[in-house]
């Protein structure tokens, strides 16, 4: 069929049950449609998405030779998918349909039947006018790159590097701390099983490591992402460790006689020292140290040191190091860039950073943790057990001044925190929260136990911590200050110790990675997925997948899920072997183009090249999405867009007015 | 430089405020324009009563000033700072409010159209007060106390819940400090007359406080916050602290003595603690 | 849509919308310094009006033991204006004439206004002693205090005024209906 036979359209007018029909005459829209110059036949029907709807435009192509179709129906994102596909099986090329949305944009929109009427009389007569300027278009297949590359190595990462290697795939996972384990690494127990957080993680860890097809980065930083769907080019940057990597035995030697002793350790979160020669954590992996080049005194410092270079029996370090970057080809990218905790300082009447005994959830992790400062003993900063300690709910959360919403795994993990001091130190535990959230298996069930252990639930946000004491014994103490909202008393409890359990915020750097990647983010600096319901792991980048808390606060069980979801889509993405291009695409008439350019400097898909032996724009049709503003920049009209040529888009406007 | 000054009800009864005040301001060339036949803002009772009223009450000044030719009024009292700064922004961002204001106080023959910005005297006398090297008065830690209203609502001079700005103003002209967490714990305020032992129980916890980390002797910038410290201190228990303004340490740094400041004024006395020869 | 039928009386208050948001955290009665003297903590008397019971939360006298701190309004993760909102609600209970006897108060308060009233200006030993006239006993417990103050020359025995008082008298009837939207 070519375009330069004349039009022969067939109309269809959905009745969509009870949404379309009682408000809009549909009837008299078909009648309507008949008048329409090249229309041969038109109809109305009670579901035109059903198998007896396509198969009478199927029919009536065969049987009437119709070559353009309009459905006046629903949204085209219902079921424009539909009814091209039964353009295909009669034959026609699919591009040679249009649909009239009367549904959402007439019936549901309008109050007066009449008016609504009218509309989709307009509606309908715009798009017989534009199908008959309709072209037929072509879809391509781009082969695919049968790798995946994953962007954090935290639980999340991790998950999703072994799924997808376990299918077969090439995976690259890069992780810009020295080690992977992400925040997973710095838990002692999980909820709500109690789980031993590193137990259930380091055989992850070495997995990942030991695994023949994952090829892991650490250290490292995505440098550039070029390229599309199926087809990426990330340049990855390796930061320097100066030590070599093939070398190291993982003594520790070089640890234990670096001078420099007195760093504030960032992975027990500032409550102790580390020296600049350093693995984060005795389970890291890989179990490599890396110097801390701004702290090192030959590196930083400008000294003559080099006590780790004489110590080490491998000879592995090496000053000298420089970054390298490598470019790998993968087909698609999983972002688990993971979370940061928020950090109270901004809320003055919690006394964070002013009184020494107030921590952040992640600090009492650490001090509860067998490796953490205190091997584990929970201990205040003077060496004494604490009596009493105070679980502060809802830091920085559900809070307009700071994170509008509920962080979701802050009430199970305080009242974890309540069970574990309770049980190592005997102490009385008060949990100071708005509503007590546990909505996963066995949460509620955690609950009642931790009840029924006896910690003092007092429905209440805490108003003050302060150091104010009204007797004088408890000077030293802390007293927290809040209403319990049940008994509609107001208390002030001295206490020993204070945690405040702060909600989660977007990873720094995420922004950065957004741009990179072209992925964007929500208010509140999520990364966006493609549906909140029905899309989950997907963003509107094709190609480019979402797991774990990058996309939105969530515990360990659901960054399982999801991450393993996120690599099920990438898999089910590249399985093929190739990916089909979209056909409403770029294109620029070699004979219009003088080269100025202007087309490449508006793309912002990067999809459009230029031939310097022609002196032409060209576009790449893979990356390129069909949005037009090429279109609009180019001034010799030499480029448009297919399926949205003037003459389609000016017919169908004129109907409209 | 000349400010426009409204000092309200509570300034010249008060321990040496407007004493002190006058005595620094002459000291550093500051020129006061009390706002004539200034009447009372309202403070915390007015907007409890009428707004309409509470609003002519203080925009009265607001005509007053501008005829006087300045766009901002000075106060030395928290509540008054806040009952004008609230005044100010309603009228601001309430079109209706503003006409129905400006209608009322027609009747009075006042004209209302600007809106000043108003200051708290303690932003004025610690922009002017030179930094003061000696080592008279560093010995002595004093206890600053901001009270409610400079800090809460509006956080802009300085945070709601731990301040510092008088602290920096205290190290500025000589004097020691203790740092402490009372500084914005409300006394009571005007309930200390009817619910007496209540606030008695929230002043004490303050002064208990100040003097359990050290401090000698407790500076404020609000005549009823001075006055609730001040009078809720017993000499059989409890803390022993004078209660001074900040324009009588400004005053002591500055070689004023402590007559000519309005020291005398204390209820409980700063002598021991506060004279140096 | 409430239980009693009746129209919201806090209606016309602008800020009154602002409640909605409450989710009863609690953080405004553990910030008051009085509000276990309260009958309601601020947020239950939201909840009172949310759910329609207008009287009850007329009657309350909540308001009247609001110190304006404004530490709660600071603080309330849903900014509700909470001092704003008592005040309001004073000036309601007033207009409604649902003052509430459980609380001296109120007299402080009518002591002060009508002070303001009489000179235009306050006199703190004349709002005394005019509060003392309702309430003798609480005059006589701040005997102690007025000599303290007799002593250091702190006592005004006349009171303060502006050059013309009467114009305050006439403010106040000027403005006694209308009230202004709170």
């Amino acid at each position: 069929m070519t375009s330069r036979m004349k039009p022969k359209i067939g109309v269809y007018v959905c009745h969509c049950g009870m949404n379309i029909a009682p408000k809009v005459n549909v009837e008299e829209v078909a009648e309507h449609a008949k008048t329409l110059p090249h229309v041969a036949v038109a109809r109305d029907y009670k579901f035109m998405c059903s198998n007896p709807g396509q198969d009478m435009i199927v029919n009536d192509i065969r049987e009437l030779g119709l070559n353009r179709v309009v459905v006046a129906s629903c949204s085209p994102r219902m079921h424009e998918k539909t009814f091209r596909n039964a353009l295909r099986k009669a034959g026609l090329n699919p591009y040679y349909f249009q649909m009239a949305n009367v549904r959402e944009q007439a019936s549901w929109v309008t109050k007066d039947s009449a008016e609504a009427t009218e509309k989709a009389k307009a509606l309908a007569s715009a798009a017989v006018t534009r199908v008959a300027f309709h072209q037929p278009l072509l879809t391509r297949e781009v082969k695919v790159e049968k790798s995946i590359l994953i962007v954090g190595g935290g639980i999340a990462g991790m998950q999703a590097a072994l799924t997808s290697a376990q299918a077969g795939y090439q995976v690259y996972l890069v992780e810009r701390e020295p080690s992977i384990g992400g925040h997973m690494a710095k838990f002692d127990k999980t909820f709500p099983t109690l789980d031993c957080a590193a137990c259930i993680m380091t055989p992850k860890m070495v997995d990942v490591y030991q695994h023949p097809d994952i090829q892991l980065f650490t250290h490292s930083e995505i440098e550039k992402v070029e390229g599309f769907i199926g087809n990426f080019e990330v340049t990855v940057k390796m930061k320097p460790r100066y030590v070599d990597m093939t070398k190291c035995t993982g003594c520790g030697l070089c640890m234990e006689k670096c001078p420099t002793k007195k760093i504030t350790s960032e992975f027990n979160e500032g409550l102790s020292k580390r020296t600049a020669i350093y693995t984060p954590f005795p389970q890291a992996v890989p179990n490599v140290p890396v110097i801390d080049a701004a702290n090192c005194l030959t590196l930083g410092k400008g000294k003559k040191c080099g006590v780790c270079a004489k110590f080490c029996e491998s000879k592995a370090i090496d000053f000298d190091q420089q970054p390298e970057f490598k470019t790998v080809k993968t087909g698609a990218i999983i972002v688990a860039t993971g979370f940061k905790a928020f950090d109270p300082g901004s809320i003055g009447y919690y006394g964070y950073g002013r009184y020494p005994e107030v921590y952040t959830s992640l600090e009492f992790e650490r001090l509860n943790n067998a490796t953490g400062p205190t091997s584990g003993k929970l201990v205040m900063k003077d060496g004494k057990t604490p009596e009493r300690v105070a679980i502060v709910h809802c830091v920085g959360s559900r809070d307009q001044r700071h994170k509008k919403y509920c962080s979701r795994v802050c009430c199970m993990y305080s009242m974890k925190f309540a069970h574990l001091i309770y049980e190592k130190t005997g102490a009385e535990v008060w949990e100071f929260y708005i509503d007590i959230r546990s909505p996963g298996k066995n949460y509620e069930e955690f609950y009642n136990r931790v009840q029924e252990e006896g910690v003092k639930f007092v429905r209440g946000r805490v108003a003050e911590i302060t150091d104010m004491t009204d007797d004088p014994k408890d000077r030293g103490r802390l007293t927290v200050v809040a209403e319990n909202s049940l008994t509609r008393r107001t208390l002030r409890i001295p206490v020993d110790m204070v945690i405040l359990s702060v909600g989660m915020e977007p990873s720094p750097g995420a922004e950065d990675m957004g741009r990179l990647l072209g992925v964007s983010r929500d208010a509140d600096g999520w990364f966006n997925e493609l549906h909140a319901k029905l899309a989950p792991v997907a963003t509107p980048m094709t190609g480019v997948f979402l797991a774990g808390c990058c996309q939105g606060p969530k515990d360990i069980p659901d960054t399982v899920a999801q991450s393993m979801g996120a690599a099920g889509e990438a898999i089910a993405l590249l399985s093929k072997g190739s990916v089909t291009t979209q056909a409403e695409i770029s294109n620029i008439d070699e004979d219009l183009c003088t080269g100025c350019k202007s087309c490449i400097a508006a793309c912002s898909y990067s999809a459009i090249g230029f031939d310097e032996a022609r002196r032409i724009a060209v576009v790449n049709e893979a990356l390129c999405m069909g949005c037009g503003s090429c279109a609009a920049a180019c001034p010799s009209s030499a480029a448009s867009v297919r399926h949205f040529s003037d003459r389609q888009v000016m017919g169908e406007l004129e109907m409209l007015l | 430089m000349k400010i426009c000054f409204y000092p309200g009800c509570s300034f010249a009864s008060s321990a040496g405020y407007k004493e002190s005040t006058d005595a620094v301001c002459r000291k550093l060339g500051i020129e006061l324009s009390e706002i004539p036949d200034w009447n009372c803002c309202g403070a915390t009772v007015s907007f409890g009563e009428n707004t309409l009223r509470a609003l002519v009450l203080s925009a009265r000044h607001f005509v007053l000033a501008e005829s006087m030719g300045f766009g901002q009024i000075v106060t030395g009292c928290n509540a008054c700072y806040a009952t004008l700064r609230k005044t100010a922004d309603i009228l601001a961002h309430d079109p209706d409010l503003f006409e129905q204001t400006k209608h009322v106080l027609s009747q009075f023959d006042l004209d209302l159209s600007a809106l000043p910005k108003i200051r708290h005297l303690f932003e004025i006398i610690s922009e002017a007060m030179p930094e003061i090297t000696g080592d008279t008065f560093r010995d002595i830690p004093i206890a600053a106390y901001y009270g409610c209203q400079l800090t809460r609502p509006h956080q802009d001079l300085d945070r709601g819940d731990h301040p510092t700005v008088l602290e920096t103003f205290l190290e500025k002209i000589g004097f020691g400090v203790t740092e402490h967490s009372a500084k914005t714990a409300c006394c009571g305020a005007s309930h200390a007359v009817v619910y007496t032992g209540d606030c008695r129980v929230l002043a004490q916890r303050i002064l208990r406080e100040m003097e359990g980390k050290g401090a000698k002797a407790v500076t404020t910038l609000c005549p009823l916050c001075q006055f609730n410290l001040d009078q809720n201190q017993s000499k059989d228990a409890g803390p022993s602290l004078p209660v001074t303004y900040f324009t009588q340490l400004a005053g002591l740094a500055l070689g004023l003595s402590p007559k000519e400041l309005g020291m005398n004024k204390l209820l409980v006395t700063a002598e021991k603690v506060l004279n140096r020869p | 849509m409430n239980p009693d039928g009746k129209d919201n009386p806090f209606s016309d208050i602008g800020k009154l919308h602002h409640i909605n948001r409450c989710i009863q955290c609690g953080t405004c009665s553990g910030s008051c310094p009085l509000s276990d003297r309260m009958d309601h903590a601020p947020r239950e008397l939201f909840a009172l009006i949310r759910e329609g019971a207008y009287d009850e939360a007329l009657a309350s006298n909540t308001p009247w033991f609001c110190v304006s701190c404004y530490a709660c309004m600071v603080r309330c993760p849903k900014e509700i204006p909470v001092t704003d909102l008592m005040y309001a609600f004073k000036e309601k209970a007033r207009q409604q004439d649902t003052v509430p006897k459980n609380t001296d108060m109120p007299d402080m308060y009518d002591a002060f206004s009508k002070t303001v009233k009489q000179f235009g200006r306050i006199t703190e030993s004349f709002l005394m002693g005019r509060y003392g006239l309702r309430h003798p006993l609480a005059a006589a417990k701040n005997a102690p205090l007025a000599v303290k103050m007799a002593l250091r020359h702190r006592l005004e025995l006349k009171p303060q005024a502006t050059a013309d008082p009467s114009a305050f008298a006439r403010l106040y009837d000027l403005t006694e209906k209308k009230g202004g939207k709170p």
